[in-house]
């Protein structure tokens, strides 16, 4: 798992949402779509090791930029996953 | 109050305009209009829909719902073809008037015809609507073969969209490489390449000298500035814009391909504003005019647009001068592209190949930091984004810029800055 922007804590008092991005195929969307360049900056510095990995640590702000379940393009369209 | 906004235009940045107005003055009268024949779509995916990628429903933003239950008044399909700043009223295509109290202009631009014979030929596109995306589309889907001319940001998805449709396609680009205004030979080839994946084949110091078609009025071919011959029954043409400013040439209005606007989005003609690609707006980072046609910028000028109106008329709103690095991304292949702040200008300039689809360039001017472009690794676009803001004197430690991973507190940063 990557980490990107503010520390988080292992001790269990608070832990940063997690971000995962899961490939999905774009002809079956139907739901509204954003596209990379309309995430504010934090969002997009975080997506590409989304992408990339796992799953990635972010920020709540970030988090408050993006929407749990939502698609968004980039490389490919990749849905969203934000685990609190 | 019952004071009347009028905003020409429905893109991103007249609709942000419109949802500023209507957050801070929930009993002034607001109307948008705009000559298109739908409301805000995203301008960003309409690549996307053409590419046969996505189908209508993603790309449309505003339903006319959306300006019903805010009590704006939509007005589609309507052409403004004047101001009269002393009566303070817009004129329609159809001769109707409308008053405003204030006027945001966020009109856009029209895509530039190349000067050519045949270029109005059936089968000549240019791409810069959602209505313009279903056309393409439509005609992408059935051409075998394609031309795209225009080796720029614009141009390169209408190669992406005949990659996307299996259009076997040439990119003539009167240059020796793809926007060279921004990338060296190295950076550039990683976009070659990538275009090559796709079907598409660049066709270096060519561009189009005239265009073939046959009795119907329809293009079948391009002959490029060498005189070579490309079938072409699909012919994209992406070389620029002409911004829509004649509906303020008989104002006081400064144009100068562009609008003139401070730093608040007021234009020289009092209440009247402007905002998004066809501002020249002052930029409080470089000190100059400058003029972007990202989404971000359109939509942070719009917001503002409309809070400065709405201060200019009283009300009690906070405004800050506009202060925006804009960011433009590519996405069409594995690797993605970004570009940043002001890349094709300055008096300086360096560079890095990190892999075969990984490079940087960086532009500097008076020793700061004022754009980029990250090809492959696109984390350290927040970093020079706030060096740029910062107006930081950096130019003296490329070797730290250039680092695949840097950190700004590796740098050393006069302290007076």
């Amino acid at each position: 798992m990557a980490y990107v922007g503010t520390a988080h804590n292992t001790a269990g008092e608070h832990m940063n949402p997690i971000l995962e991005a899961t490939e999905t195929a774009p002809t079956t969307v139907e739901e509204t779509v954003r596209d990379y360049d309309e995430l504010h900056d934090r969002a997009q510095a975080a997506l590409p090791d989304a992408v990339a990995g796992d799953g990635v640590a972010i920020p709540e702000e970030v988090a408050d930029d993006l929407a749990d379940g939502e698609v968004v393009r980039f490389t490919g369209y990749y849905r969203l996953d934000i685990a609190q | 109050m019952s004071e009347s906004y009028v905003i020409i235009g429905d893109g991103i940045a007249g609709s942000s305009a419109a949802e500023a107005i209507r957050e801070e003055a929930p009993d002034a009268d607001v109307t948008v209009v705009t000559d298109e024949g739908e409301a805000l779509y995203n301008r960003i995916l309409i690549k996307e829909f053409a590419k046969g990628k996505l189908p209508e429903a993603p790309i449309s933003i505003h339903e006319p719902d959306w300006y019903d239950e805010r009590d704006i008044d939509l007005q589609l399909n309507t052409l403004v073809t004047g101001v009269d700043p002393d009566a303070h009223t817009v004129e329609t295509h159809e001769g109707d008037e409308i008053s405003y109290d204030k006027l945001l202009v966020a009109a856009g631009g029209t895509p530039n015809q190349l000067p050519v014979e045949n270029s109005d030929a059936d089968g000549v596109h240019h791409f810069w609507t959602f209505q313009d995306a279903r056309k393409i589309r439509e005609h992408a889907e059935d051409a075998d073969t394609g031309v795209v001319v225009g080796a720029g940001l614009l141009g390169i998805d209408l190669a992406a969209i005949c990659g996307g449709q299996d259009v076997d396609a040439k990119y003539l680009m009167r240059g020796d490489r793809w926007w060279r205004y921004a990338l060296s030979a190295e950076g550039a080839e990683i976009i070659h390449e990538g275009l090559r994946e796709k079907g598409v084949e660049p066709v270096f110091e060519s561009g189009a000298d005239h265009f073939e078609t046959n009795d119907d009025g329809e293009v079948v071919a391009t002959i490029d500035g060498n005189g070579d011959r490309h079938d072409s029954d699909f012919v994209g043409v992406a070389i620029g814009l002409d911004f829509n400013v004649e509906i303020l040439q008989d104002t006081e209005a400064t144009i100068d391909n562009g609008v003139h606007v401070d730093e608040y989005m007021r234009t020289d003609v009092e209440d009247v504003y402007a905002a998004g690609d066809i501002t020249q707006y002052w930029d409080t980072i470089m000190d100059e005019r400058a003029q972007n046609g990202s989404w971000g910028s359109a939509k942070q000028q719009g917001a503002l647009a409309g809070k400065t109106m709405l201060a200019d008329e009283g009300y009690d709103v906070d405004i800050e001068p506009f202060r925006w690095v804009s960011s433009y991304s590519i996405t069409h292949f594995d690797f993605p592209f970004l570009s940043f702040g002001f890349p094709t200008m300055g008096d300086e300039s360096c560079e890095r190949k990190y892999s075969d689809t990984e490079w940087r360039r960086l532009t500097f001017k008076d020793g700061k930091l004022i754009g980029g472009v990250l090809i492959g690794n696109l984390a350290p676009q927040s970093k020079y984004k706030k060096l740029i803001k910062d107006e930081a004197v950096v130019a003296d430690q490329q070797d730290v810029l250039l680092q695949e991973n840097f950190e700004i507190d590796e740098l050393a940063i006069p302290q007076e800055q």
